[in-house]
């Protein structure tokens, strides 16, 4: 620590940081994906696993020559994906805990600039990541020994790796001070980084200024000079800076921003415009007013659905619009434009809807219980006579719109494959059609009740919804990396069904595999067939067993006595 | 012969190797007002969340109203109102909704809640701010809501975790007020509270508890006859002499009597003479009074006494 003596908060949060087993774990498991990455990459450039060892060996080294540089590539794809996907987590808590653990008054009043905490800040983020960097240089030198890569490529390499790992940190840094929680951060980063993901794959043809050093990386390095580079990458560090004077005048501007919901706020105000547009044309007639009505019988539903931006039908309908248009507009478009084979396009929609729908229910559902924590209610709630399992259920009822609103664009998608199909009367049609919206709903209430069981254990809304988040890209990623190490289809497949991805991929397999490859293609995927049963089994057996388990043990999620036949769980332990 | 509101017999909590209660045994009689006393952290919280239903994992046995904690929290919650020593806000509802809501969670028949709510709004008098927002009352109010909440089901037991705590003086003036209140209607009452003034003009017994161990409890006069505490009392006579000072300091149950510049200062022996005897035997000795004031810090005086400034 005596190498920052000038910079406190720098000092101060890497101590923190290195004091976080969190730290280690994230650490371990980024080196084990770079070692999986670089394992498959040799894998995919060799024909087999003994090649490999030949090649990448002392025994026929001359042969290796020039295999640096696929490798190379196919490694720094990586790299970049890899701070895409990290820093802005790394990052995106940075000036928030400060904001949640109301120390940013202590911070602003010392001597410390504003500009110089946010630097502080970002850099005790950068130099983290730089070191899980730094672990995967050492293998890039060892396949510039290899040839394929020349120098200013490996230099030019190590410049762009930097000017993304600050991007994204300033990206996230920006939204840390601007939002009030981490949670907000964390969501907006992602989503930021998405879009220009997006932006850059749309316009990655034309002759652009590149935002991204990555899209620079892709579009083959061509500057032939670091000084070219230099002015060829002037954009993004002018984005940087840019990032961070806004950072700054966030830092002071938004430092005391209260933790209200933004979107309750966006729905008011667009309330009272609606309220003012409708004043100016009809005169104030309003054809559905707002039922104004009390709690009977169950309290927490009767919140969760009529003072939740979620949960009331003005503003859910709202979101429904929002997803639905462009969704339909896409599904026409493919209806249109499409034969019969052409619709396996909608299957991108597909993925993106399923993604955007599991995030949103992740969220509502983990902030579910964790809320009341926040809101110290819940000493309240659990001292009424309600049961916890009363609790729990009246709290996911309380989702049930929300579901409805983000199952619909789905199921969307889903009739379009129906109806593309042509034979709407086929028992195969129908089948898919029942199979892919019973996928849907399981998928959702899966998530819903993963995201309701975080919300109970852990008090913080955001470490809720981080978890949240975070265990349900490992339930999805994990056992389709599994399944890479499968030898045959069913192998794989048996791997994947773990993952509720697979409800999707059953669904639709279960169309294209056993209809329309097979019909014009001559082509028959017989897992396709049959895998959507085990699928669809497996997970209504975890949902109904999930229920259960929080009827059962509610009141252990919630941290009230437990009686087992008379004997306190204290007397157990 | 009926049970008695609350007890509690070798209470034990742990969280993790560190124990926040270790061994605390106690009763509250029905209809008494039960001041718990303690620093932070002594394990007052703790226990009174034991008796809320709200611990998960305890030793020990805690009834209330003769049903065991552990056996049947739920009728348990039944027979309670819990106030924490925080005020949580649903900011999105008004004092009305948020009766509402409470009242459907206590599952009150949904006919009389109208005419319960307003009860408890009149006795809380928060009627004005029925329509108010939760997140706009201030603090005082607030305490007044939660206390209109935890009547909602007139419950027989009400556990209240310092209520008075970060209130200005008149709303800690109103909350004791209305605290007594309900000590006329019968209520049993367990009450925490730092500030010890308030307590022994409320409270009818008390339990003074440090780092997790109750270290003395009974009647205010049970306390101070144990420690042998003094009352101090101030007087002052119309002409005062060395021989009227003699003749009360001879008065069975005056321990000292220390003349000062304009007053004199009388010790009494707690438990010996009263403060109305030690009056009538003053005007026997013929002194005119003209100043006649008991200190009001005995409590404090036995809560320094018995504790030792530990924390958790």
């Amino acid at each position: 620590m005596q190498l920052f003596p000038g910079l406190p908060v720098l000092q101060r949060e890497l101590a923190e940081l290195a004091s976080r087993r969190r730290t280690y774990v994230v650490r371990v498991v980024a080196i084990c994906a770079m070692a999986y990455v670089i394992w498959k990459l040799v894998l995919s450039f060799s024909a087999g696993e003994a090649e490999v060892q030949t090649v990448m060996g002392a025994q026929r080294f001359e042969a290796a020559l020039g295999a640096g540089g696929p490798i190379f590539e196919g490694l720094v794809t990586s790299l970049f994906w890899c701070i895409k996907l990290m820093m802005p987590a790394l990052c995106c808590a940075v000036v928030t805990t400060e904001k949640e653990r109301n120390t940013m008054g202590i911070l602003l009043t010392t001597k410390l600039t504003p500009g110089a905490i946010v630097l502080e800040k970002l850099l005790s983020r950068v130099i983290p990541m730089l070191t899980i960097l730094l672990l995967v240089f050492p293998v890039l030198g060892y396949l510039y020994s290899l040839g394929g890569v020349d120098l200013s490529k490996l230099s030019g390499t190590f410049w762009l790796l930097l000017l993304e790992c600050f991007l994204m940190a300033s990206i996230a840094m920006m939204y840390s001070c601007w939002f009030p929680t981490t949670a907000m951060a964390f969501i907006w980063s992602y989503v930021t980084v998405a879009v220009l993901v997006l932006m850059g794959l749309v316009t990655r043809d034309s002759d652009q200024l590149f935002l991204l050093p990555s899209e620079l990386w892709d579009a083959g390095l061509r500057a032939s000079s670091f000084g070219e580079l230099l002015d060829e990458t002037m954009g993004t560090m002018i984005v940087i800076a840019s990032l961070l004077v806004l950072s700054r005048f966030f830092l002071v501007g938004r430092a005391f921003v209260s933790e209200r919901s933004i979107t309750l706020k966006l729905f008011r105000l667009l309330d009272s415009f609606f309220r003012w547009l409708n004043a100016r044309t009809t005169g104030g007639i309003e054809l559905i007013r707002d039922r104004n009505d009390l709690p009977v019988h169950r309290p927490l539903t009767w919140r969760e659905e009529s003072r939740k931006a979620l949960g009331k039908v003005r503003y859910l309908f709202r979101i429904l619009v929002v997803l639905e248009l462009p969704t339909f507009f896409l599904c026409t478009l493919s209806a249109i434009a499409s034969n019969e084979r052409a619709f396996q396009a909608l299957f991108y929609v597909e993925y993106v809807l399923w993604g955007l729908g599991a995030l949103i229910v992740t969220v509502k559902s983990c902030t579910l219980m964790s809320s009341e924590h926040a809101r110290e209610t819940m000493s309240a709630l659990l001292a009424t006579p309600l049961t916890a399992s009363e609790i729990l259920f009246q709290k996911i009822l309380g989702m049930r719109r929300l579901l409805c609103v983000v199952a619909i664009p789905m199921a969307t998608v889903s009739v379009t494959h129906y109806l593309l199909f042509g034979n709407y009367v086929s028992m195969h049609a129908i089948g898919y059609l029942l199979v892919s919206i019973t996928s849907i709903v399981l998928m959702l209430l899966s998530v819903a009740i993963l995201g309701t069981i975080v919300g109970t254990r852990v008090r913080s809304q955001t470490k809720s919804v981080l978890i949240s988040i975070t265990l349900l890209a490992i339930w999805c990623a994990l056992p389709l990396v599994a399944s890479t190490f499968a030898e045959s289809a069913v192998g794989r497949a048996a791997y994947v069904t773990f993952s509720p991805y697979s409800l999707l991929e059953a669904s639709e397999r279960f169309l294209t595999g056993m209809l329309m490859f097979g019909r014009h293609w001559n082509y028959v995927d017989p897992i396709g067939q049959v895998w959507w049963i085990p699928v669809l089994m497996i997970y209504l057996i975890g949902v109904v067993a999930s229920l259960g388990f929080l009827h059962l043990r509610g009141d252990q999620l919630l941290g009230r006595p437990e009686t087992f036949g008379g004997r306190s769980s204290a007397e157990r332990v | 012969m009926s049970s008695p509101a609350v007890s509690i017999e070798d209470l034990r909590v742990s969280y993790g190797t560190f124990e926040a209660v270790r061994g605390v045994s106690f009763e509250i009689p029905r209809g008494e007002v039960f001041g718990f006393i303690g620093p932070n952290g002594a394990g007052k919280s703790t226990t009174i969340r034991v008796l809320a239903t709200l611990q998960g994992k305890f030793l020990g046995n805690a009834t209330v109203c003769g049903i065991d904690v552990r056996k049947d929290p739920q009728k348990v919650r039944e027979s309670i109102g819990y106030m924490p020593d925080f005020f949580g806000v649903y900011e999105d509802l008004t004092a009305l909704e948020y009766l509402h809501f409470f009242a459907a969670a206590y599952k009150l028949p949904v006919a009389s809640r109208r005419s319960v709510i307003d009860d408890v709004l009149s006795l809380t008098e928060m009627t004005h701010k029925a329509n108010a927002s939760v997140d706009g009352l201030s603090r005082g109010m607030k305490q007044r809501l939660a206390l209109a909440r935890v009547l909602l089901h007139d419950p027989d037991l009400l556990l209240l975790d310092e209520p008075a705590s970060g209130l200005d003086p008149r709303a800690r003036i109103e909350v004791r007020e209305l605290l007594k209140a309900l000590q006329d209607m019968g209520k049993t009452i367990l009450i925490s509270s730092h500030i010890l003034h308030e307590l022994s003009q409320l409270c009818t017994r008390i339990g003074i508890i440090e780092t997790g161990q109750l270290v003395a409890q009974g009647s205010l006069k049970d306390i101070f006859g144990q420690l042998n505490l003094r009352r101090v009392i101030h007087i002052r006579v119309e002409s005062p002499t060395d021989e009227l000072l003699e003749r009360i300091g001879r008065i069975p149950g005056v321990d000292s009597v220390e003349p000062g510049p304009d007053r004199w200062g009388i010790r009494l022996r707690e438990g010996e003479l009263s403060i109305a005897d030690f009056h009538e035997a003053l005007v026997k000795e013929q002194a005119r009074l003209v100043m006649f004031q008991p200190e009001a810090m005995d409590m404090e005086t036995a809560f320094m006494k018995l504790t030792e400034g530990k924390t958790a």
